[in-house]
C-alpha cells in the first residue's frame, strides 16, 4: 500500500511551507507535520536539502513568455486585499508600488523582486516586522501573490511621503542642524532595529526617506528591510541574504562574502554620515586621495583631531572588530556638542571610502568550484572603432591578471575573442570553450567617462553570478580593471593568497596615461598588418615617454620590435638589440612580470641561445601558470632542441587553454612538424581550418607538414591556398616552390627562384636554401645556410628539425652549422630516413 | 546538457519534458501542469527529482550513472 510519502500532493506541500520558513524553524514544523511517519519525513528533507544545494538551479528559464520586469500593474488586486495604485520606486531587484490596503482602508507601500530575481523573500525579512520606531518604515507583514510568473513574494509597508537623502543631498547641501539632525534619527533608528536583533544589510541614502512629522520637523525613516536578516541566524547558501546596493557602503568583510552584521551596518551608517556634509559628486575626483592627505595634514597642523574624528574613523575601520560595538555609542557622539569637529571628520572619512562603482548586484557569494573561465571580449558600446581598443584592452588585461590564479585555467585570448559583439549563445560558447564560467561585459565612453559593466555567468544555464557597474574615467581604468579581477578572482579561486592579491592589484600602480597608450599599441599589434605594428611601437613608445620605468611598456615594445624584424620590416642587426634591451628593462622594473619574461624568451629563441630562452618561458610559467602563448613558445623551444616528448605536453597544456585559438593550433603543428608526428599535425591543421577556413597561415602549415609526409601535391594544393587568402610571404614561396619542385614542376619552382632572387624585399636566406633544396642544388641550398649564419637568421632555428633539409644532412658544413649555433647533434636523422624508405614503399 | 537530456529522453521521457517546458518554455508550474496533463504537485514533484538529477549529473560529472 503506498505510504504518504508517495503523495505528491502531501510531500510537495510540505517542501513549499519548510522551504518558507527559517531554517532554525524548520526541524520542530516538520517533526510535528510528518509525526511517526518517518518515510514521509525523510523524502520532505531530501527535497529541502536538495533545493538548498541546488540554490536556484534551472529555477530562471533561458526564455520567458511574455517577458516583462513588472511583477504588477496599476489596479491589480493582491492577495484579494491589497490594490497596485502605482509603481513609485525601482531598484537594481525591487520594485516598489503605492497601494491601498482595501481590508484597512489605508495606503501603503508594496514592494517585491523585480521579475528574474528572487521570487521568495527570505523568510528573516519577517523580523523587520517586530521593530516599531518613528525612524524606521514600518513592516506590516509578507504575502504571496499567485501571478502569470508563478508566486511572488511581496511585503507590505508603511507608505511615507518624501524624497530620499540621496534625492536631497544631490538637491542642496544640509545646514548643520539639518544634518545634525538627521544624523541623530539615523542613528536612532538604526539602534532600535540592532536591538530587535535585525540587521538592515543595505544601508544608504537611497532606502533613507526624509519626510515630516506633524510639526514639519525632519522624520527620518529607514526603510527596506528587504535585504536584512536576523544576526543570530544560521544561513544556508541556498539562503544567504543576497549582498546588493552600492558599494560604497559596503563594509570590506562582505565583498569578501561573509553576511552582513552590526558591524558592517555600523561601517554604511558611517560612510552616510560622512555624505550629510560632503554630497556625492565631489567623491568621484581622481585627486581625491590627495585632497584628503592634504587635509589631514592641515588638521594635525591645527589641533583638531577630536572625538568625533576618531569616531568616525572607527565605523569605517575595515577590521570589523574594531569599529563601535553598537549604533547608541554613535548616537551618544552625534548628540555631543563638537559638531564643527565632527563634520570635518566626516569630509575625510568620505574620502577614504570613496570607490568608482555605483551598482553591484549579485546572485549567490559562494565561491564556484575552481575551474576553467573564459573572459568573452568585452562590447564596445560606444559603437566607434576609435574606442575598440578600450573594450579589448579590458578584456585582455583581464586574461592577463587572472591567468597568474594557479587553480584557475583561464581561457586564452585567441579562443575566446572568437566570440566578439551581443549576439552569441552563453552556453555554445561555453561549451566550445569547454569553460564553466565566462566574463562578459560591456564598455561605453563619452567625452572621457566610461561605464563599463562586467558579469560573470554560468556556462550551462547563464545564471549571473555577480555582476557590477562601475563609472570612471579613463584615467581610473586599471583600477577598475584590477578591482573587476579582483572580485572575480574571489569568486571563482580557492587560492586568493596575500601574494596572488598584491599581483592582482600591481595593475593598479600604472600611470593611467602610459596604460591607455599600452593598450592603443597593443590593439595595432594585433591588426597584424606591418604598418599596424609600427604604429604599436610608436605607441609604446610614448608610454615609455610618460613613463619610462612602465614595465608593461617596455615588454610589449619588445615584443614589437621582434616581430617587425622576423616579417622583415625592421633590419635583424637594427631591431633585435632593441627589442632584447626593451624587455631587460621590463625585468629589471618588475621581474615578476610574465609577459616580459615571455618578451625576452622569444627574443633569446630567435638568438639562437636555447638555454635562456627555454629558462625564461619557465619563468613566465612559474608567474602565470596558465599563459598559453608561454606553454607554446615553450613547446616550439623544446622542439627545435630534440626534446619532443616534453614539447608535445607543453602543446597539450596550450591546447587546453587556447582550446579554438589559431596561434596555438599553428604552434602545435609546428611542434608536431618538427618531430615529425606528421598525421598528428595535420590532424591539428584540419580542425583549425574547419573553424576558420580563411586564415591563410593554416593552408600554409598544411603545405609544409604534407610535405614533410612526403605528399607534395597536396601541399602544392594547400600552398595555392594559402597564396589565395593573401599569404604571400618569402618564406611561403619559397615553400611552395620546394614542393612544386619535388612534384614534377620544376619550371614554376625556378620562376619563383628567380623572382626571389631579384626581389628588393627581404628573402630570408634560409628559406631560400629551401627551395634550392627542392630543385635538388645541394650546394647552393648549403651556401645559402652559411650565409643565413652569417646574417644572423633567426629562422636557422629549425635547421635541425626542418624535414626541407634532409636531403642535404649529410654534409658535415650543416652538422658544423648546427654546432656553431648552439643545437644538439640532430637525433631526427636516422628517422627521417626511415620515414623516407617508408613513404616509398608505400609509393612503390 | 543538451547529451544529458537527449540521454534522459530515452530514459525518464517525463522528467526532460518538464525540462523542457519549464527551463526552455519557460511556463509556470500550473500552465506546465495543463500542458503536460499532469497534476500542479505532481508537476512539481517531477520537476525537482529531474533538476536533481541533471544538477548531479552536470556537478559531479558521473556521465555513467544512469537516471535514479
Amino acid at each position: 500500500m503506498p505510504t504518504k510519502a508517495h503523495d505528491d500532493d502531501l510531500v510537495m506541500s510540505l517542501v513549499e511551507s519548510v522551504l518558507a520558513k527559517s531554517v532554525n524553524d524548520r526541524e520542530a514544523y516538520l517533526q510535528t507535520e510528518c509525526g511517526t511517519d518517518s518515510e514521509l519525513l525523510s523524502q520532505v528533507c531530501t527535497y529541502v536539502q536538495w533545493e538548498q544545494r541546488m540554490d536556484g538551479f534551472l529555477l530562471e528559464p533561458i526564455y520567458r513568455l511574455n517577458e516583462c520586469d513588472q511583477p504588477f500593474v496599476p489596479a491589480d488586486l493582491l492577495d484579494g486585499r491589497f490594490r497596485i495604485v502605482r509603481e513609485i520606486a525601482r531598484g537594481g531587484m525591487g520594485v516598489v508600488y503605492e497601494g491601498i490596503d482595501e481590508k484597512l482602508d489605508r495606503r501603503i507601500a508594496i514592494k517585491c523582486a523585480r521579475i528574474g530575481f528572487r521570487r521568495r523573500l527570505p523568510p528573516e525579512v519577517r523580523n523587520a516586522t517586530r521593530i516599531s520606531h518613528p525612524n524606521v518604515c514600518k513592516t506590516f507583514d509578507i504575502y504571496t501573490a499567485t501571478t502569470k510568473h508563478g508566486d511572488i513574494d511581496f511585503l507590505t509597508m508603511e507608505f511615507i511621503e518624501g524624497e530620499t537623502l540621496a534625492e536631497r543631498l544631490r538637491r542642496e547641501p544640509l545646514t548643520s542642524d539639518e544634518a545634525r539632525t538627521i544624523a541623530q534619527q539615523l542613528c536612532a533608528g538604526i539602534a532600535e532595529a540592532h536591538r530587535n536583533q535585525v540587521i538592515h544589510g543595505d544601508l544608504k541614502t537611497n532606502n533613507i526617506i526624509l519626510s515630516s512629522d506633524g510639526d514639519g520637523k525632519i522624520r527620518v525613516v529607514i526603510t527596506d528591510f528587504g535585504l536584512a536578516s536576523g544576526p543570530e541566524s544560521a544561513h544556508s547558501a541556498a539562503e544567504a541574504p543576497e549582498v546588493g546596493g552600492a558599494p560604497r557602503y559596503m563594509a570590506p568583510e562582505l565583498w569578501n562574502g561573509e553576511r552582513p552584521s552590526v558591524a558592517s551596518d555600523l561601517f554604511a551608517l558611517g560612510v552616510i554620515l560622512s555624505e550629510l556634509r560632503q554630497p556625492r559628486t565631489s567623491l568621484a575626483q581622481a585627486d581625491g586621495r590627495k585632497r584628503f592627505w592634504k587635509k589631514q595634514l592641515s588638521w594635525k597642523r591645527f589641533g583638531l583631531r577630536s572625538k568625533w574624528e576618531r569616531l568616525c574613523a572607527r565605523c569605517i575601520d575595515p577590521n570589523p572588530t574594531r569599529r563601535p560595538q553598537n549604533a547608541d555609542e554613535l548616537l551618544q557622539a552625534v548628540i555631543g556638542p563638537s559638531l564643527r569637529q565632527w563634520f570635518l571628520a566626516a569630509t575625510a572619512a568620505v574620502v577614504l571610502v570613496a570607490i568608482t562603482a555605483v551598482v553591484t548586484y549579485e546572485r549567490g557569494t559562494v565561491p564556484l568550484d575552481s575551474g576553467r573561465l573564459a573572459v568573452i571580449p568585452f562590447v564596445n558600446a560606444s559603437r566607434t572603432p576609435e574606442t575598440q581598443y578600450l573594450s579589448d584592452g579590458i578584456s585582455e588585461g583581464l586574461i592577463n591578471a587572472l591567468v597568474q590564479l594557479p587553480d584557475v585555467k583561464v581561457i586564452a585570448r585567441s579562443s575566446s575573442f572568437k566570440f566578439k559583439g551581443d549576439n552569441f549563445d552563453i552556453r555554445k560558447a561555453a561549451r566550445t570553450l569547454g569553460a564553466q564560467t565566462l566574463l562578459m561585459g560591456r564598455v561605453a565612453e563619452m567625452n572621457g567617462e566610461l561605464r563599463i559593466t562586467a558579469e560573470l555567468v554560468t556556462g550551462v544555464d547563464g545564471r549571473q553570478i555577480w555582476g557590477a557597474q562601475y563609472n570612471s574615467k579613463i584615467s581610473e581604468l586599471p583600477g577598475v580593471q584590477a578591482e573587476i579581477s579582483r572580485q572575480i578572482a574571489l569568486r571563482i579561486s580557492s587560492k586568493l593568497t596575500p601574494s596572488n592579491r598584491l599581483k592582482l592589484a600591481k595593475a593598479t600602480k600604472v600611470n593611467p596615461e602610459a596604460y591607455a597608450l599600452v593598450l592603443r599599441g597593443r590593439y595595432q599589434m594585433r591588426l597584424y598588418t606591418p604598418e599596424s605594428r609600427k604604429k604599436a611601437v610608436e605607441y609604446f613608445e610614448q608610454a615609455l615617454g610618460i613613463d619610462s620605468s612602465y614595465a608593461l611598456a617596455n615588454a610589449e615594445l619588445g615584443v614589437a620590435y621582434r616581430v617587425l624584424s622576423a616579417s622583415g620590416m625592421f633590419s635583424f642587426s637594427d631591431a633585435m638589440p632593441k627589442a632584447e634591451a626593451a624587455a631587460q628593462r621590463a625585468l629589471a622594473i618588475d621581474n615578476d612580470l610574465a609577459e616580459a619574461h615571455v618578451a625576452l624568451a622569444g627574443i633569446k629563441k630567435d638568438l639562437w641561445d636555447w638555454k635562456a630562452a627555454e629558462r625564461e618561458y619557465r619563468q613566465a610559467l612559474h608567474l602565470s601558470p596558465n599563459l598559453a602563448i608561454a606553454h607554446n613558445g615553450l613547446a616550439i623551444c623544446l622542439s627545435v632542441t630534440g626534446q619532443y616528448e616534453a614539447a608535445i605536453a607543453e602543446t597539450q597544456h596550450a591546447a587546453e587553454l587556447d582550446p579554438i585559438g589559431l596561434p596555438t593550433a599553428i604552434d602545435a603543428a609546428a611542434v608536431y612538424y618538427n618531430s615529425r608526428h606528421y598525421d598528428r599535425g595535420l590532424e591539428v591543421l584540419k580542425r583549425a581550418a574547419n573553424l576558420d577556413p580563411s586564415a591563410p597561415s593554416t593552408w600554409t602549415w598544411m603545405g609544409i607538414v604534407s610535405a614533410g609526409s612526403g605528399d607534395h601535391a597536396q601541399a602544392v594544393a594547400a600552398y595555392e591556398k594559402a597564396l589565395s587568402l593573401g599569404d604571400n610571404t618569402t618564406a611561403t614561396q619559397c615553400y611552395y616552390g620546394y614542393a612544386l619542385a619535388r612534384s614534377g614542376r620544376r619550371v614554376e619552382a625556378v620562376r619563383i627562384l628567380e623572382r626571389l632572387k631579384h626581389s628588393r624585399s627581404f628573402v630570408p636566406r634560409s628559406m631560400l636554401a629551401i627551395l634550392y633544396a627542392g630543385l635538388g642544388q645541394r650546394e647552393q641550398a648549403i651556401q645559402s645556410l652559411l650565409s643565413a649564419y652569417a646574417s644572423k637568421d633567426s629562422l636557422l632555428q629549425y635547421l635541425n628539425v626542418e624535414s626541407h633539409f634532409d636531403t642535404l644532412r649529410s654534409d658535415p658544413r650543416l652538422q658544423d652549422l648546427a654546432a656553431r649555433i648552439g643545437l644538439p647533434p640532430s637525433t631526427n636523422a636516422a628517422s627521417k630516413e626511415e620515414h623516407r624508405d617508408s613513404t616509398k614503399t608505400r609509393r612503390n | 546538457m543538451d547529451q544529458l537530456l537527449n540521454r534522459l529522453a530515452d530514459t525518464r521521457p517525463e522528467w526532460c519534458m518538464v525540462i523542457e517546458v519549464k527551463y526552455f518554455l519557460g511556463l509556470t508550474d500550473e500552465e506546465a501542469a495543463e500542458a503536460l496533463g499532469l497534476k500542479l504537485r505532481t508537476l512539481q514533484r517531477t520537476w525537482r527529482d529531474a533538476r536533481q538529477w541533471l544538477f548531479e549529473q552536470m556537478e559531479g560529472g558521473h556521465a555513467d550513472k544512469s537516471p535514479r
